[in-house]
C-alpha cells in the first residue's frame, strides 16, 4: 500500500488561535480512516487543508506525492459539513457541474443512487430538506472515482436509517485503491467499517492506529474509547 | 476550464437578466404606445399624467438594468466564491485566475449587452433607431471628434473593469480576515478608495505642472481644452489599466494564499 495523505508539521493558525499544532501523519490507500476528535480539536481544519479551502501557516502536505493545488483537487472528493450546493440549481444541473469539472465523474452512478433514494433529478436544491440535501451532495461526490475520499460529517444532518444508506453508499461506492477520511461524532455508526482511527486533540495527533489493534490493546469499541480519551 | 466555468456562470445569471430585459421591454411598449395615443389625443389629461409616468419608470427601469447588475455580480462573487457555495468552487481542479477571470468576464459580456438593450429601448420608445448618431452629432458640435469619442467609450470601458477588480480585491481581503469579513471589505473599500484619489490628484498635478504655460491660456481664452484631451484620457486610461492588472494580481495571490473558508 502506498501513502495518499502525507503531512509533515502541519500548522493552521486563525489569526492567534492555533487549530492544527505540527501534526503529522501519513494515511494509506485502500483504507477508511476515522478522523475523531472533540469539538474545536481540528478535524475540520484539517480536512478543509487537504481540500485547498484554508491556507496553511506552514509544514509540509502532499497527496499522491503532489502539492495541494489544482492537480491534487482532481483526484480529491471533499464533502463538506454544510450545504454548498447553489440553492438556485436544479439536482440534474448540479450533475452536469460535476461531469464538467470532474473527468473521474460518472452521472448514471449518480443517477441510479438518485433513483434509488427518489429524488427527482428535476428537483431544485432549495426545494429540498436538509437532509435530502446532504445525501444529493454525498451521491455527487461518491459518484467520482477519486483517490482520496474527504467526508466531513457526512451523517451529521440525517435520520439513523438514512445513515445506513449512508454509509453503504460509502462503503459500495469508493474506489478500492482509495483513501476514505471520514470525520463524524457518531462514531458507533461508523465504527463497523474503519479499518484505522486517527484521534485528534488540540490541534495536535493523540493517537493513529487501526481499528482491530484499539480493540485488542484496549479491550473497547472505538466508541468506548474515545469516550475514556475525551472524558470531560 | 475557463470555458466551462463561464458557460456555469453565464447559466446562474442569465435568470435574471433576462427577466430584466422583459421588464424592460414590456414598459418601453406601454411608453411608445401612451406616447402614440397622446399624440392621437393631444390634450387627453389622463394620456399625459399616465405617459409621464410610463416614461418615468422606463427611465427607472433603465437605470436599474444597468446598476443590478454591477450590485448582483459582487453580491454573486462574494456568496459563490467566499461563503458556503465557495466550498464547491474552490475544490474544483482550476485555477485561482480563472475563478477571477469567469467573474470578471460574465458581468463585464452583460453590461455590454445591458448597454445594447437599454439603447434599443430608447430607440423603441422614441421611434427612432439611429439616436445613436444624433448623440454624436451634439458630442461633434461641442469639439469631440469620433476619436476622442471612441477614447472615452474605452476609458469607460477599462474603468468598469478596474471597478469590479477593485470591488472582487476589496472582497478578497476582507475575508482574509478571521472575523468582522464585511466590515473589513468596506474598510478595504474606503482605503483602496483613498488611494485612488491621491493617485488621481498627483496624476492631475503632474500634467498640470507639466503644462501650466498651456493651462493658463486656455483658462484665459476659456474655451474647451480639446488638445489637452488625450493627455487627460491617456494617462486616465493608462492608470485605470495599471490599477486593474495589479488588483487582479493581489486577488489571485489572495485566493491562493490567503484564502480562509472557515
Amino acid at each position: 500500500m502506498s501513502v495518499i495523505v502525507e503531512c509533515k508539521d502541519l500548522t493552521v493558525k486563525y489569526g492567534k488561535k492555533v487549530a492544527l499544532n505540527n501534526f503529522s501523519v501519513e494515511f494509506e490507500e485502500g483504507r477508511i480512516v476515522g478522523l475523531l476528535g472533540p469539538n474545536g480539536s481540528g478535524k475540520t481544519t484539517f480536512i478543509k487543508t487537504l481540500s485547498g479551502l484554508i491556507t496553511k501557516s506552514a509544514g509540509n502536505v502532499t497527496i499522491a506525492g503532489e502539492k495541494l493545488g489544482t492537480a491534487t483537487k482532481s483526484i480529491v472528493s471533499y464533502l463538506p459539513e454544510r450545504p454548498y450546493f447553489p440553492s438556485s440549481m436544479r439536482v440534474k444541473d448540479m450533475i452536469d457541474f460535476f461531469n464538467d469539472f470532474y473527468t473521474d465523474f460518472n452521472p448514471q452512478t449518480a443517477y441510479e443512487m438518485l433513483e434509488t433514494l427518489k429524488i427527482s433529478p428535476k428537483d431544485k436544491i432549495k426545494a429540498l430538506s436538509k437532509g435530502t440535501r446532504e445525501k444529493v451532495q454525498l451521491v455527487l461526490v461518491m459518484s467520482r472515482s477519486a483517490k482520496l475520499y474527504l467526508l466531513d460529517e457526512p451523517m451529521g444532518g440525517v435520520d439513523p436509517a438514512a445513515r445506513d444508506f449512508i454509509l453503504k453508499t460509502i462503503l459500495t461506492n469508493y474506489s478500492k485503491d482509495a483513501c476514505v477520511i471520514i470525520s463524524t461524532h457518531l462514531i458507533q455508526d461508523v465504527e463497523q467499517v474503519l479499518d484505522e482511527v486517527a484521534f485528534i486533540k488540540e490541534g495536535r495527533l493523540a493517537m493513529f492506529k487501526s481499528a482491530d489493534e484499539i480493540r485488542e490493546e484496549n479491550g473497547k469499541s472505538i466508541d468506548g474509547l474515545f469516550r475514556a480519551v475525551f472524558a470531560c | 476550464m475557463l470555458a466551462k466555468l463561464l458557460k456555469h456562470e453565464f447559466k446562474a445569471t442569465y435568470r435574471y437578466q433576462c427577466g430584466m430585459y422583459i421588464v424592460l421591454f414590456i414598459v418601453s411598449i406601454i411608453a411608445l404606445v401612451l406616447s402614440v395615443a397622446l399624440e392621437a389625443n393631444p390634450g387627453n389629461g389622463a394620456l399625459i399624467v399616465t405617459t409621464s409616468l410610463s416614461k418615468l419608470m422606463a427611465i427607472i427601469v433603465r437605470v436599474a438594468v444597468l446598476v443590478v447588475t454591477f450590485v448582483m455580480a459582487i453580491l454573486r462573487y462574494r456568496k459563490n466564491i467566499l461563503k458556503d457555495e465557495g466550498y464547491l468552487m474552490h475544490t474544483l481542479p482550476v485555477k485561482k485566475w480563472q475563478l477571477l477571470v469567469s467573474k470578471l468576464i460574465t458581468p463585464y459580456v452583460w453590461t455590454v449587452l445591458n448597454i445594447i438593450i437599454v439603447y434599443l429601448s430608447i430607440a423603441l420608445e422614441v421611434r427612432d433607431i439611429d439616436i445613436l448618431s444624433l448623440t454624436t452629432m451634439d458630442l461633434s458640435s461641442a469639439g469631440l471628434s469620433s476619436g476622442m469619442i471612441v477614447m472615452f467609450v474605452l476609458a469607460m470601458a477599462v474603468s468598469l473593469l478596474t471597478s469590479y477588480s477593485m470591488f472582487y480585491l476589496c472582497l478578497n481581503i476582507g475575508y482574509s480576515m478571521s472575523k468582522d469579513k464585511d466590515l473589513m471589505s468596506f474598510v478595504s473599500y474606503v482605503v483602496i478608495y483613498l488611494i485612488n484619489q491621491v493617485i488621481g490628484v498627483i496624476e492631475m498635478f503632474i500634467i498640470f505642472a507639466f503644462n501650466f504655460e498651456s493651462f493658463s491660456a486656455i483658462t484665459k481664452a476659456q474655451t474647451f481644452p480639446v488638445e489637452y484631451f488625450w493627455m487627460v484620457m491617456g494617462s486616465a486610461l493608462v492608470i485605470s489599466i495599471i490599477m486593474c492588472v495589479i488588483y487582479n494580481m493581489i486577488s489571485v495571490y489572495m485566493l491562493n494564499k490567503r484564502l480562509n473558508l472557515e
